[in-house]
């Protein structure tokens, strides 16, 4: 579970936002610069906020531009107790190259395999399909898609086309409102903005 | 004493041996300080300040903790090798540091959250994970520092012949009494000693790109 009701400011914007979210995948989007990283960053107490917010634990989180530590994908796993890969992870066959080497979409699985290692309860993503191609993008979202049975999982991301694949409800940031939408509603405000 | 091939190897053997230890003790302290540390940049303009130490100095600080009348004088390591590993290791530890500091500050803001939150127990870990991947890099350098060193070496070892005397002591040594060709050799030993290390850190860099 979140429950939030908080009050965070950034780059003139200035946000009320009340959440109770169950377990499930819900997406945070809005333009560039509007608080999405910073809505998770605060969340997580990495930005500074008023209101109280309470996350299930454990807490993952994977950053806007995560990379990995400057070694083997095999020591990057095993900092995060990862001992074994499902057979069709794009990783299990480059598990002693070094992870700085993977492509964008191998990186952001191996990411993503860390901090689902953990089992967290509360899963923040901030937009790790980003720079991707549709066929990655895709397996990401099928990856948090299917872990969000068991927790709650918030992925920011400003791509339509994943809102139009996963319809799932979205925090969506425009002008001086952030609120919990469905994604029929989310669609149609995304769409007034280009008028 | 006459120069023999026996004493090259031996000046050439003990001068890799205690500049090797000293780096490693240094690498050790260095990463451990960075891996501790919770805001490097306001740590590291101490320690690359403190870099720039004149190692005649370190010798001096050596030698009067070590002396006879020193706080340090109970232990009798004035003029051993033991005095002289810890001169170096006093050069080579705030250059450590402060690589070690910078290597650090390269990890971005996004890869510090990524570990506060999802390794708040295993935060040291991952910060020596990071750093190992610039170790050899920094490892190269510190020791550099301390390879031809003289000043310290002296004042700290007594530049002993055959005892505590290193090859860039020995070289000095040589030349005060006019042995110009055993200098020279000695030092193009010392110069191909230097340029190992960057020649593997070339190869290694190369590979990566």
């Amino acid at each position: 579970m979140v429950n939030a009701d908080m009050h965070f400011a950034v780059a003139g914007h200035s946000y009320d936002l009340t959440l109770s979210l169950e377990n499930g995948l819900y997406l945070v989007m809005g333009p560039n610069g509007s608080g999405k990283t910073t809505f998770l960053r605060a969340m997580l107490g990495l930005y500074p906020s008023d209101g109280h917010i309470t996350l299930d634990k454990p807490i993952g989180y994977v950053p806007q531009h995560y990379q990995p530590l400057n070694a083997s994908v095999e020591d990057n796993l095993r900092l995060f107790g990862v001992k074994s890969l499902p057979p069709n992870s794009p990783l299990a066959s480059k598990r002693r190259l070094n992870a700085m080497k993977l492509s964008g979409g191998e990186k952001a699985v191996l990411g993503l395999t860390q901090v689902l290692a953990l089992n967290p309860k509360t899963l923040l993503v901030d937009e790790i399909t980003a720079h991707l191609d549709q066929p990655s993008t895709i397996a990401i979202e099928n990856m948090l898609r299917d872990y969000s049975s068991q927790a709650v999982v918030l992925l920011v991301t400003h791509q339509w086309d994943t809102l139009l694949r996963l319809k799932v409800p979205t925090i969506l940031f425009i002008g001086e409102r952030a609120q919990l939408l469905t994604a029929e509603e989310t669609y149609d405000n995304l769409l007034k903005t280009l008028k | 004493m006459e120069i023999t091939a026996a004493l090259i190897w031996r000046t050439l053997i003990f001068t890799v041996l205690t500049t090797a230890l000293a780096c490693a003790l240094a690498l050790l302290a260095g990463t451990l300080y960075a891996s501790i540390t919770r805001r490097p940049w306001m740590h590291l303009s101490f320690w690359r300040a403190i870099s720039s130490i004149p190692p005649v100095l370190v010798g001096l600080l050596v030698y009067l903790l070590l002396s006879h009348q020193g706080p340090l004088g109970f232990l009798h390591w004035l003029f051993t090798p033991k005095a002289l590993v810890t001169a170096q290791f006093l050069l080579a530890l705030p250059m450590a540091i402060s690589l070690c500091l910078q290597h650090r500050i390269n990890l971005p803001r996004d890869m510090e959250e990524f570990i506060d939150v999802n390794l708040p127990a295993k935060r040291m870990n991952a910060m020596l994970l990071h750093l190992r991947g610039g170790l050899v890099n920094i490892a190269f350098l510190t020791w550099g520092r301390i390879l031809g060193e003289v000043g310290a070496a002296t004042l700290s070892g007594g530049a002993i012949v055959g005892y505590t005397s290193t090859l860039a002591t020995e070289i000095m040594y040589r030349t005060n009494l006019g042995q110009f060709g055993n200098a020279i050799a000695m030092g193009i030993i010392l110069l191909l000693m230097s340029l190992i290390p960057s020649l593997i850190l070339e190869v290694s860099t190369r590979g990566q790109r």
